[in-house]
């Protein structure tokens, strides 16, 4: 039947109206839930499936923290479905791409909070994101789990915001005590200027000198130069044992590769957990190779499980997923895996799905103490729960002991790069609280 | 003193660079009258295409930067006359030109991301030892890069003013209208430009990826607004002044790095918003006529 125009045009008004009717009742029913469109106790709602927004880069040049991100998600859902879900709900996670770019992000962030069915927690998002987006999750009441190291956020006191890796201001301790134990008593510091790095600039300073050590030169270095020659040149003619800071993945590649031609070899260079993101070795190697960058290349991060059933755990379920070989030792996956977990547990803890309940009880399924049972696997923890005992959930990544300011203080290790199996190995553990 | 004759070899290098880059922009702007925008992505292209000819076919490093220079010029052609050929019998305007080289550098870039799966890559060249020379310090292959930018000015050089062909494009650049009206033809004058254009490019964007050594899907268009700066600098369209603008940029920049490496840009782009407020066509103003419609 060929519709005329006038018929034509109330059919799109007619479509349009249901259009905005569908809306407004999602709308209004997420007002009244927690992210959107469901919180909901347990017993209630039926049969659905609990949504865990993925919200990352997925394309451009960060696109690597939305793929951890998101193999993190997959990982930890195969292990919370493989238990029988959260209260028998399963566990699905949707990738949202915010593209890296704080305007793009926003849009995206409230297309999830309208679109995603049973939204109820969001795993993201990354540090360039976060001050565009965060609002939005906070005004939705959306419980968000993420790894940005801004110290902005050390004294944030919304219980929607979790951050599952510590803050840059205990990292730069960090990172003056292993160079400083490392041997390396004067440095030059060379970080880009970014916010992220800029971040860990001042108490590095305070903490190497406090420990001894002297920095012989300062180098703030703007980010994808086409050159670094004249600030390696100034780095080099101060004479230091070793370059400390933190670089991008390009400007690390250009700067080493520069640093190297001048001084005929490359000498020692001790980095922050950037060098650990998926971008920064598949930079770095091609250009100075993997001999050198495992020989003059130390890392500070975060520690992870190198055995044991939360170990096992992880590993299991990132063969699951098909997780590469990168993912599956790297500490920020682990973190998020954790992370989906122990949120998974606080809902079985809290009997409800509904965010603004069961926030309350994330802290109560990580901390050690009163009589608490440790498990290392969600089926652990959902059968301690279910036997009525209190529980606290270590992890792959290790036990997630979050401050008053919802921040997991985690021990960092000094990690080096294995040039024959292509990813980076955990070496020694640093202590608790390592440079503060 | 000896960090200022350094820096002043440093930026040698960066320069050399630029110039082949910028001198290509401008060629291909001065004959068509296009502000071509997805000129960075030709870049880009020619370094995946050395990448590919030095690794998969294991050619030596000069070789796999003639292949792409070759497909610099592949690329630059097909993009003017499958892309904006089309646009141009239209009658589209300046513009909109300018907006539709946007959309193809995007377009470029995504593709090329797509492909490249957003990784880096390297030519994984050997270092080299160190060359001193009057304070400053070169490797081999940054002697080349200098001597590669130099011959290629050179060889533009006695194109334009003892060849039939720079002449001729010359004229096109002038008023292409006179110069069809004299029997230069100049549909494939233009082609020419592009192809010339292309292969500069080429060469600019496998120099670039070896000086960087490390390259990926963005590296073109990411020193595309240098390239930009050292044309306008020097008047766009005009070549000469392109390699002036080039030099000033890429020295003045390494310069800069001394007392702050955060100055870098910020000094480069002070000296280009200098230039222009006192000099509005830029140094060498006033030989190429900016024109209204752009020459297909």
């Amino acid at each position: 039947m060929k519709l005329t125009r006038t018929r034509w045009l109330a059919a799109c008004g007619a479509v349009a109206a249901a259009s905005i009717a569908a809306a407004g009742c999602s709308s209004s029913s997420s007002s009244s839930g927690s992210a959107g469109t469901s919180g909901s106790s347990a017993g209630s709602g039926g049969n659905y499936a609990v949504t865990a927004g993925v919200l990352h880069a997925f394309t451009g040049q960060n696109a690597f923290f939305g793929l951890n991100a998101q193999t993190a998600c997959k990982a930890a859902a195969a292990q919370v479905n493989a238990a029988g879900g959260i209260m028998g709900h399963s566990l699905t996670c949707t990738a949202f791409d915010t593209k890296g770019d704080p305007a793009d992000a926003v849009p995206v962030t409230n297309r999830m909070l309208v679109a995603a069915s049973h939204l109820e927690m969001v795993v993201g998002p990354d540090g360039g994101d976060i001050p565009s987006v965060l609002p939005l999750l906070e005004q939705a009441k959306a419980p968000e789990m993420n790894t940005v190291g801004d110290p902005r956020y050390d004294t944030q006191t919304s219980q929607y915001f979790w951050r599952l890796t510590p803050s840059d201001s205990t990292q730069a301790p960090a990172l003056a005590y292993a160079a400083y134990h490392l041997g390396y008593t004067k440095i030059a510091e060379v970080f880009t200027s970014d916010l992220s790095s800029q971040t860990t600039t001042a108490p590095f300073q305070a903490s190497y000198a406090k420990l001894g050590g002297t920095i012989v030169k300062q180098l703030t270095v703007a980010p994808d130069q086409a050159s670094y020659q004249t600030e390696v040149a100034a780095a080099l003619a101060a004479h230091p044992q070793a370059i400390v800071g933190e670089m991008d993945a390009r400007t690390s590649a250009t700067f080493l590769t520069e640093l190297r031609q001048q001084h005929g070899s490359l000498i020692p260079f001790v980095v922050t957990q950037r060098a650990l993101q998926g971008d920064w070795a598949a930079a770095v190697v091609p250009a100075i190779g993997g001999a050198a960058v495992s020989k003059y290349v130390t890392t500070v991060a975060p520690a992870l499980q190198a055995t044991g059933a939360a170990f096992s755990a992880f590993q299991s379920a990132m063969g699951a997923v098909k997780a590469n070989p990168f993912q599956k030792k790297n500490p920020f996956v682990a973190a998020g895996y954790d992370g989906v977990i122990a949120f998974a547990l606080a809902m079985d803890a809290a009997k409800s799905t509904d965010g603004s309940v069961f926030v309350s009880y994330i802290p109560k399924v990580t901390t050690a103490g009163g009589g608490a049972t440790v498990v290392n696997t969600y089926a652990q923890g959902v059968a301690a729960l279910k036997a009525g005992k209190t529980i606290q959930y270590v992890g792959a990544a290790g036990a997630m002991v979050f401050n008053q300011y919802n921040t997991a203080d985690r021990p960092y290790a000094e990690w080096t790069y294995n040039a024959t199996a292509h990813s980076w190995v955990m070496g020694e553990q640093l202590p608790q609280n390592a440079g503060q | 003193m000896s960090q200022v004759v350094l820096s002043l070899g440093f930026g040698l290098v960066t320069a050399s660079i630029l110039a082949i880059g910028a001198v290509g922009f401008t060629i291909q702007f001065g004959v068509t009258n296009l502000f071509n925008l997805a000129y960075g992505e030709i870049m880009t292209v020619a370094a995946f295409a050395a990448y590919l000819a030095r690794t998969t076919l294991h050619w030596d490093m000069w070789l796999a930067m003639a292949v792409g220079g070759l497909c610099g010029m592949l690329v630059s052609l097909a993009m003017s006359r499958c892309v904006f050929m089309p646009f141009l019998q239209r009658g589209t305007s300046q513009f909109a030109m300018v907006m539709v080289t946007v959309a193809v550098s995007f377009i470029l870039k995504n593709v090329l991301q797509i492909w490249s799966g957003a990784n880096f890559y390297s030519y994984q060249l050997p270092p080299e030892p160190s060359i001193r020379f009057l304070g400053m310090v070169f490797d081999a292959r940054e002697l080349a890069i200098i001597g590669l930018a130099v011959a290629s000015l050179l060889g533009l050089h006695l194109l334009f003013q003892y060849t039939r062909l720079g002449k001729a494009m010359r004229a096109t650049s002038d008023d292409a209208g006179l110069a069809r009206s004299v029997g230069i033809p100049t549909s494939r004058i233009v082609s020419a430009a592009w192809l010339l254009s292309g292969l500069l490019a080429g060469i600019a964007g496998v120099a670039l990826a070896m000086d960087l050594g490390t390259f990926d899907s963005n590296t073109g268009g990411s020193f595309l607004l240098l390239i930009v700066a050292a044309a306008v600098f020097g008047s766009v369209g005009e070549p000469y002044g392109a390699v002036l603008g080039a030099l000033v940029i890429g020295i003045a920049s390494e310069l800069a790095a001394i007392i702050s490496p955060t100055l870098k840009d910020v000094v480069a782009f002070a000296i280009l918003v200098l230039v222009l407020l006192f000099r509005p066509e830029g140094l060498r103003s006033g030989r190429v006529q900016l024109r209204g419609e752009v020459t297909a």
